[in-house]
């Protein structure tokens, strides 16, 4: 029984969801993301907004959210309401902080520390590894595309990414 | 290979009957296979009611021993209603020669009702001579779903037609045009066909489950979130608060899926997020049922 955890995150959900996680990660790694249009004021993309800006977006919906706080625990009344509401809260609502990652190779390192301990016999996990690993040997970020040669780029791609 | 202990225990005596000699087709070939049937016949009179032995008989036979025994099979199939039906012959559908001979059955039945007769052309049960509507029904929803499974999409297509134009209240058939749609790549009338599925059963949790998925797959994920809300506890803070809770991990994936089509990446991590904490939650689970394992004295999954 205790090696059932060993095998746990062979399952195909894990594996499904660390491929999809990878990806985003490395796509936030690529090129600047910006989600598709919502209402909400901070919701615009990282290019253009100054970290400035950035913070003070973050500032405002953060005050947008303990106004509705306040008025969700008012209409409620009760205090075991509160308690509950507040163990679940959900502390990102519009995924916008796990997006809005600094450093998107390094939130890949949680899911890759699982992959490893999952052996050499698992293919998709060393491929989602390897993916990683092949990333983060850039230098700098997007000058080097897979399989082409340096020399034969004209000039260095100069685009900023995330980090 | 499903046996009850009886039956396990009266073929161990049998040579060629030890079940893992017979649950591999390998190991019948044409020099054994006409006394395995012989054996396997035997078992079936000494066990009547026993619907394995003469499945396993599908599986061993072939040429005309297997049309007149899977004709005997389907027939009573049909007539009992079973909706599994499929589900049950699918394998055989593995083998070429099989698969012809049970398109050939099958639409051999068809034909025979659509002629007004029954569907083993012995006109016996109905004083006209004619087939129950039920069966019928039940025959041409086996027959789109193998038409289906073998990718015939228009032949399907046109079974279910007939079948939803005979009976339009069953939800099984409407499941089939859904799938047939989904695998026809139309998942906005797939998702329109499940619904309807749902709606003929309100109180069914797996359609409930099929056309969140459906949704799901149609992008529909505020939708999507509002059925699976139907079965959710109401107590729960969100209907995707309580899924998490209870770790169902295909509705996290599906949703991230969803948001990464729409183009919403911060959503599509946030759920893939939460599915690895869901696998950390089991992990911590698991660590402290040792504890537990222990003061309970249940060792025994800890020996080897």
């Amino acid at each position: 029984m205790i090696r059932s955890n060993d095998v746990l995150r062979r399952h195909p959900a894990f594996l499904s969801a660390a491929r999809g996680a990878i990806s985003i990660l490395l796509s936030l790694h690529e090129a600047p993301y910006t989600p598709p249009s919502s209402s909400a004021s901070s919701a615009e993309g990282t290019e253009g907004l100054s970290e400035e800006e950035r913070r003070k977006a973050e500032k405002k919906a953060k005050k947008a959210e303990a106004k509705a706080k306040a008025a969700a625990a008012a209409a409620n009344g009760s205090k075991e309401d509160e308690a509950a509401v507040k163990e679940k809260e959900d502390e990102d609502p519009t995924g916008e902080k796990a997006w809005m990652t600094r450093s998107p190779l390094e939130d890949a390192k949680p899911w890759l520390t699982h992959l490893e301990a999952l052996g050499p016999d698992v293919p998709e996990a060393q491929e989602l590894i390897a993916r990683v690993a092949l990333k983060q040997s850039e230098s700098p970020p997007n000058t080097v595309r897979a399989g082409v040669c340096p020399e034969l780029i004209e000039s260095p791609v100069g685009k900023q990414s995330n980090t | 290979m499903h046996c009850n202990p009886r039956l396990r225990q009266f073929s161990g005596q049998l040579t060629l009957t030890t079940p893992p000699c017979l649950s591999r087709a390998d190991a019948i070939d044409d020099t054994n296979r006409s006394e395995a049937i012989a054996v396997l016949s035997g078992l079936c009179d000494r066990f009547p009611r026993n619907r394995t032995i003469r499945r396993l008989v599908l599986t061993v036979a072939s040429g005309e021993v297997f049309r007149k025994r899977l004709t005997t099979y389907v027939v009573d199939g049909l007539n009992k209603g079973i909706p599994s039906l499929f589900s049950d012959l699918k394998s055989l559908l593995a083998d070429e020669e099989k698969r012809g001979a049970v398109l050939a059955v099958l639409e051999g039945m068809r034909a025979s009702v659509e002629g007004g007769s029954t569907i083993d052309g012995d006109g016996d049960g109905d004083p006209a001579g004619e087939e129950a509507p039920t069966t019928y029904l039940w025959l041409l929803y086996l027959l789109a779903q193998t038409y289906l499974h073998l990718g015939n999409f228009a032949a399907s297509q046109s079974t279910m037609s007939t079948a939803l134009a005979h009976t339009p209240v069953l939800p099984e058939l409407w499941m089939v045009q859904a799938r047939l749609h989904k695998r026809t790549g139309d998942v906005l009338l797939a998702e329109d066909a499940m619904g309807r599925a749902r709606a003929l059963d309100g109180q069914d949790r797996f359609l409930n489950g099929k056309h969140v998925k459906y949704l799901l797959r149609a992008d529909e994920i505020e939708q999507a979130e509002a059925v699976a809300g139907l079965f959710t506890r109401k107590d729960a803070p969100s209907a995707l608060q309580d899924l998490t809770d209870m770790q169902c991990t295909w509705f996290l994936l599906e949703e991230a899926k969803a948001f990464e089509r729409k183009g919403d990446r911060g959503m599509a991590l946030k759920r893939y997020n939460t599915l690895e904490r869901v696998f950390a939650e089991i992990r911590e689970d698991e660590f402290d049922f040792h504890a537990y394992s222990m003061r309970k004295f249940t060792l025994r999954a800890y020996v080897k």
